[in-house]
């Protein structure tokens, strides 16, 4: 799951939140993306609980099925994952749990240096855990995290801005801003 | 009425407590991310508002004599632009 395949997952489950009982083909029409990939993301979102899906008249329709309000733990791990660096990384590890820190390193195009800083804060906040055997990171409730991300956008502050600013500025270079 | 001495003054500490600020930021960000491009940012901040505070200074005092402080000027803002550009030439170290 890439961050742009989160941002439309999101944006689906928004859409669902917002206009409750929507069925597949105009969800598909709003996003302008094909029924394949919407119902793709809208049957993991069933799956993982966040949207429950009812058949009314020959329609696959979809509802919510949390309120909106995030808890303080959520907005805890909300507030670590603000910035880009951990987030990415929390999204490639649930897309491939038990990645290895040469695996995120290569697929993310980050430093080893800036990897290793990052995975470390994630395993002491408790979101990640680090294998041994086979060695690898996962995420710990891989399947609350995963809601909680499509729910929710981590705010980013002034801090964070202004480092992605400057890291626009000199691109993926290993160990670049 | 302010003469020119005054207002270019009271720019170059605008200027410097603007880097001051910039410079915040920059070691904020360093400091959550390890990013080493960001050290740079954080360096380059530095000069710029350490050579602002400086010229202010010589303008004031008339401690330095004109063709030094406009070397100083020059040589201060040389060394900001290439900090700045120094991560995209750089070969950066990845472990």
């Amino acid at each position: 799951m890439t961050e742009s395949s989160l941002e439309l997952k999101r944006r689906i489950l928004r859409r669902v939140e917002a206009f409750p009982g929507l069925h597949l083909r105009e969800i598909a029409r709003q996003e302008e993306v094909s029924e394949a990939l919407t119902g793709y993301h809208l049957d993991a979102l069933v799956a993982q609980g966040d949207l429950e899906e009812r058949v009314e008249a020959g329609y696959r329709r979809f509802y919510p099925t949390h309120g909106v309000t995030p808890t303080a733990e959520e907005r805890g791990l909300l507030a670590l994952l603000r910035q880009p660096a951990p987030l990415e990384i929390v999204v490639f590890l649930l897309e491939n749990p038990g990645a290895t820190h040469t695996q995120v390193t290569e697929q993310l195009g980050r430093s080893k240096s800036t990897v290793s800083y990052q995975l470390q804060k994630l395993v002491e906040a408790g979101l990640v855990t680090a294998r041994t055997e086979p060695v690898g990171y996962e995420v710990v409730d891989a399947k609350r995290i995963g809601r909680l991300l499509l729910k929710w956008t981590p705010t980013r502050d002034a801090t964070d801005r202004f480092s992605t600013l400057w890291r626009s500025f000199y691109g993926s270079r290993k160990g670049g801003a | 009425m302010l003469d020119a001495h005054s207002v270019s003054f009271g720019f170059l500490i605008v200027s410097g407590l603007l880097s001051l600020g910039l410079l915040g930021f920059a070691i904020r960000g360093f400091r959550r991310s390890h990013e080493s491009g960001l050290a740079f940012v954080a360096g380059a901040f530095t000069i710029f508002a350490i050579k602002s505070f400086l010229v202010a200074y010589a303008l004031r005092t008339g401690s330095i004599e004109h063709e030094r402080l406009e070397l100083v000027d020059a040589m201060g803002d040389l060394a900001t632009v290439l900090i700045f550009v120094a991560p995209l030439f750089w070969p950066m170290k990845t472990q």
